[in-house]
């Protein structure tokens, strides 16, 4: 064993930590909370835009394992979501859940 | 069989083992902490042990410091003065942890991510069973240091 491959050896535990891949979400979705429409856009690259009529909020998202996504917002919140199959189920406070499903 | 177990737990390879460890899981925190770092003041913030005025400097050095010394544990370079940062970090930790717990407060640890179970009193014991790795590692870790090979190349050129 050479020292570089030794070295590779001690550094694999640190290669564990990496992000998983977002590759099956990003997209645009639509939810309606009454008469609001709330749209989402995951883009590829971890950022994203919460938008209605009058608000467009940015923020990043990143997927926990299998079925979550977490929405990190710039403040410092975050707002967990469930994914069920297509759809996307998010819980805020105060407001009943809501459904984005995909826009086509 | 006394002898053979003082053997194992004076093992360097345990304190290899331990190092990995403790590295892997120092960096591992420290990912999420970096990438959401104002999501992490909040979780300071919870704590309601420090200034405001520090949340936002620790929620920016303390990731850094945990990431760096976890990489260091991993590569086995300086590891006798990590430990001993990464001991301290840890105490406080447990300490806050602690106090917490005495108030009541339902918050999350915050360890690994901003959304985590509450804290309890096994939290304290999973941080003393690393802070008791950390010591071990101190005390026992000889295997596989890289700044050993380093040096000792160092030392055969100067002599």
């Amino acid at each position: 064993m050479t020292r570089r491959d030794l070295l590779l050896l001690m550094l694999l535990p640190a290669f564990t930590a990496c992000a998983p891949d977002r590759d099956t979400l990003p997209g645009d979705y639509s939810a309606r909370n009454g008469e609001i429409e709330i749209r989402l856009r995951l883009g590829k690259d971890g950022k994203g835009v919460w938008s209605t009529d009058t608000d467009e909020i940015p923020f990043k998202w990143s997927r926990r394992d299998e079925g979550h996504i977490w929405l990190h917002t710039v403040a410092g919140g975050v707002i967990p979501g469930i994914i069920e199959g297509e759809d996307i189920r998010l819980t805020l406070p105060g407001v009943p859940p809501l459904v984005f499903t995909p826009l086509p | 069989m006394t002898a053979a177990i003082r053997a194992l737990l004076t093992s360097p390879w345990l304190a290899l083992a331990f190092r990995l460890y403790l590295g892997g899981l120092f960096v591992y925190a420290a990912m999420y902490k970096i990438n959401y770092a104002a999501e992490f003041s909040t979780t300071i913030a919870s704590y309601r042990l420090i200034p405001y005025w520090a949340v936002n400097v620790m929620a920016l050095v303390m990731p850094w410091t945990e990431i760096i010394c976890g990489a260091m544990l991993l590569l086995g370079v300086r590891v006798k003065s990590v430990t001993v940062i990464i001991g301290g970090l840890l105490s406080v930790f447990t300490l806050a942890i602690f106090i917490n717990l005495l108030r009541n407060a339902p918050i999350s640890c915050g360890c690994f991510h901003t959304l985590e179970d509450p804290i309890s009193w096994w939290t304290v014991l999973r941080d003393l069973t690393w802070i008791g790795m950390t010591v071990h590692v101190h005390y026992f870790d000889s295997v596989l240091q890289t700044d050993q090979l380093f040096l000792g190349k160092l030392r055969r050129i100067h002599t």
